[in-house]
């Protein structure tokens, strides 16, 4: 995944991400997320949460939202009615889950374009910092956004496999 | 009235938050087990003691369709299933309903709400069956006589 904007390339129907997010944000976690420019890496440094979900079929991705510390317990009290920890399992449990219902939200926006794809259980990650890299010939997007709960960013790439260095 | 539910998700999270729904609703008034995937929820499961069955559909190990088949061949009556899904697994849980496997479905983000919503026909299905007698869900129906 990149960090500057000079690689980053736009992927067929990557648009569908953004389009998910913004329906998914309002209705499982009450929040108006809105597109701005990319925030960098500093948004991370008080603690991340990644999770992850590969999508196989008619596009060949993997999906990312990452969470800083504040907007992950903030956006997780919001999906479930009540308090999680940051640290705790729950909250592994319900970022992924939301990344589960935006990647279904995905599924449904590309089944209405003709594209068929089915959608991995998530995996998530949870760390004191990251920096991304990008592995050569990867096709990736990286979109920010901020919303009342904090700032949080989702991605897809494409093409090969990116490492990912906390 | 008292139901026995078998609440299934590998996610703790969604089990908590679709135990604290159903609670809420106070539709009825619940007592809880847990599984955390088919095949835990399979070793769980007792036909005379679970009456109503929360299931997620994507799961590891043993997904929630393969769990229902397998319970489907355990029982001599009909136990219902709610199938928790999200969007992205939607056509596949309406075929299910079609073949009579599942009874209904409560699609991810969800509200307390929508899970009464979902159950109020259910429940309907349940009344009817005790009123004419009917066996298709054995027991649990004189509950709602």
């Amino acid at each position: 995944m990149t960090t500057t904007e000079e690689n980053a390339i736009e992927l067929p129907h990557s648009d569908a991400v953004s389009l998910a997010v913004k329906e998914i944000l309002m209705t499982a976690c009450g929040t108006v997320a809105e597109q701005c420019e990319d925030l960098g890496e500093e948004m991370f440094h008080e603690g991340v949460i990644i999770s992850v979900i590969s999508v196989m079929g008619g596009v060949e991705w993997s999906i990312f939202l990452g969470l800083p510390r504040s907007t992950a317990t903030a956006m997780a009290e919001g999906f479930a009615g009540f308090a999680i920890p940051f640290e705790s399992e729950d909250m592994g449990d319900a970022v992924g889950e939301v990344t589960n219902i935006l990647a279904g939200n995905v599924k449904q926006i590309l089944d209405k374009r003709g594209v068929n794809i089915e959608i991995s259980l998530p995996s998530v990650f949870r760390a004191d910092g990251l920096h991304i890299l990008k592995q050569r010939n990867s096709q990736a997007s990286r979109i920010c956004y901020t919303t009342s709960m904090g700032p949080l960013w989702t991605g897809v790439i494409a093409g090969c496999d990116a490492g990912v260095v906390a | 009235m008292q139901l026995n539910a078998m609440v299934i998700d590998d996610s703790g999270i969604m089990r908590k938050m679709v135990m604290r729904s159903l609670s809420e609703s106070e539709i009825a008034e619940f007592t809880f087990t847990e599984g955390t995937d088919g095949q835990d929820a399979l070793s769980k499961f007792d036909p005379s003691v679970h009456e109503i069955i929360f299931v997620d559909w994507n799961m590891p190990n043993m997904n929630g369709l393969e769990f229902v088949k397998k319970i489907r061949e355990m029982t001599d009556h009909h136990v219902p299933v709610v199938m928790i899904t999200t969007e992205s697994t939607m056509g596949k849980v309406e075929e299910a309903m079609e073949g009579g496997a599942v009874d209904t479905f409560i699609c991810k983000p969800f509200t307390t709400e929508v899970i009464k919503k979902k159950l109020e026909p259910l429940f309907e299905k349940l009344q009817d069956a005790a009123e004419s007698g009917d066996n298709f869900f054995g027991a649990l129906a004189n509950k709602f006589a």
